[in-house]
């Protein structure tokens, strides 16, 4: 039977959409390449950005991009809906990028940090600013908020980074949060509250 | 409840995070205390800043992520996966998968198999080394069409993908299929909408390269003109100073010089300058 033929007879007479999870789960569990690729779909947009604003490299975004998708199609068949799909994907995808971070900081990242003349300089810091500049907004504020923004996400830590952003732009509960880094509500909604704080401190201008 | 458990509790509360109980006690100290309210303000603002700041997910490396992965499980470096990808299994080089997830409830053409027109959401595009385009739809269950590019039944689909898909990794997909047509008046049309209109730069820059063969007529022009004045993202703006250029004309020069009066990207600005030099022209209006 081909993929889509077993897909149709696990789901029976069903039918997947975009709301129909577990079935689409089970269809690609049972060989549909579509219904895996559906739900991919699903998540990718969110999977990408997550990595891209934890990580700041494209590049490497990608990399953890196809590495998270590469793990969830080898071992979705381990995939036993103890959880939700979402959690178990994010839990992958956190934790290579946090791996990656971990990577970073051992290789010292050719070390970030720089000494100049000025002193020491951080060339994540610089490397955020040139973006900034060569994306202008046409609107000064926002240009110079933006670049702000962009300045106090990097003085996070990276579990604060990803908590705020799981929690703001991607609209998760922290209770799952919680679940997919393996710690508690409480402590996720520390860590929010500690990212909140520094943004705060940090935007008080704009804020 | 003092100020600065309220304070601590204040972003929980604007992200929904409270139970009922922790948030009447939230705002019945909030409703007595002036200093809590403006925390309160502020931290709001926080939010709807940090909203104005939220980063587009990048369409073309969208786009990239997902052809390399269907690369990478259509050629594994380990021998066996544990299903087989049929669609995914031809050769890269051959075949290009786009995905797409959009337009759900749309009617489809009439003239492939189905009699009647039948609601569709089309999710990928695909196109071969021959020129085939196929197109996988999903009604009440997931299908193909096929057809090469002059099948006005595909290019209908796609035409509408560039407007009504809202996944912007399918828009670009589609843009990259359709530049090879954008002698036709509807793709053209098609492509200067987005360009116009399109929320996301990586869509626009793909219509702009789409448009490169067009770029001498009058309506490009005249697009690549509005697009130069009004598009945020300089990169756009680069492209578009660079199409505009492939034909030197006397009325560009009044819409460069107001570029340079208000163009704040200095690479931009290099390139307008050029232009205008090439032209013999002041880069400033008198």
């Amino acid at each position: 039977m081909s993929g889509h033929g077993q897909a149709v007879a696990a789901l029976g007479a069903k039918t997947y959409t975009d709301y129909d999870e577990a079935a689409l789960i089970r269809a690609a569990q049972a060989g549909d390449q579509y219904a895996f690729e559906r739900l991919v779909q699903l998540y990718d947009q969110n999977v990408l950005r997550l990595a891209v604003n934890l990580l700041r490299s494209p590049e490497d975004a990608s990399d953890i991009y196809q590495e998270a998708f590469l793990r969830v199609y080898r071992n979705l068949h381990t995939f036993r809906f103890d959880c939700s799909f979402h959690t178990w994907l994010y839990r992958i995808v956190t934790n290579l990028c946090l791996d990656h971070l971990r990577k970073r900081k051992v290789r010292r990242e050719e070390s970030t940090v720089l000494d100049t003349a000025e002193g020491p300089v951080d060339r994540m810091e610089i490397v955020m600013e040139e973006r900034a500049e060569g994306n202008p907004q046409r609107n000064l504020i926002s240009q110079q908020l933006n670049a702000r923004i962009r300045e106090v996400l990097s003085t996070l830590t990276a579990r604060e980074r990803m908590v705020f952003e799981m929690r703001h732009y991607q609209g998760m509960r922290l209770k799952a949060i919680g679940e997919v880094l393996g710690t508690t509500e409480e402590a996720a909604k520390n860590c929010l509250f500690r990212a909140t704080q520094k943004m705060r401190a940090a935007l008080g201008d704009f804020v | 409840m003092t100020c600065e458990a309220v304070v601590k509790q204040l972003p929980l509360l604007l992200y929904g995070e409270l139970t009922f109980d922790e948030e009447e006690a939230v705002y019945q100290h909030v409703d007595t205390c002036a200093a809590c309210q403006a925390e309160m303000a502020k931290t709001a603002s926080l939010h709807r800043r940090l909203d104005e700041a939220e980063p587009d997910v990048d369409a073309m490396l969208l786009a990239n992520c997902r052809r390399k992965l269907r690369g990478a499980i259509a050629d594994p470096p380990q021998k066996q996966s544990w299903f087989t990808w049929n669609w995914l299994g031809k050769p890269a080089s051959a075949l290009t998968m786009l995905a797409m997830g959009f337009f759900g409830g749309q009617m489809l053409p009439r003239n492939f198999n189905d009699p009647a027109p039948t609601a569709s959401r089309v999710r990928f595009v695909e196109s071969d080394a021959a020129g085939q385009v196929r197109i996988v739809l999903e009604d009440s269950r997931q299908r193909v069409v096929s057809g090469d590019m002059d099948d006005d039944s595909i290019r209908a689909l796609l035409l509408r993908a560039t407007r009504e898909s809202t996944d912007p990794g399918v828009r670009v997909g589609t843009m990259d299929l359709l530049k090879t047509q954008s002698e036709s008046v509807e793709v053209k049309r098609a492509l200067l909408h987005a360009l116009r209109n399109d929320t996301n730069a990586g869509v626009r820059l793909k219509a702009l390269e789409a448009l490169r063969p067009s770029a001498a007529q009058d309506d490009t022009r005249r697009v690549l003109a509005e697009v130069l004045l009004k598009d945020d993202n300089p990169g756009v703006r680069t492209q578009a100073v660079d199409l505009l250029m492939q034909r030197e004309a006397p009325e560009l020069v009044g819409v460069l010089q107001e570029i340079m009066s208000r163009e704040d990207n200095q690479y931009v600005r290099m390139k307008v300058q050029r232009a205008l030099a090439d032209m013999n022209a002041s880069a400033e209006t008198f």
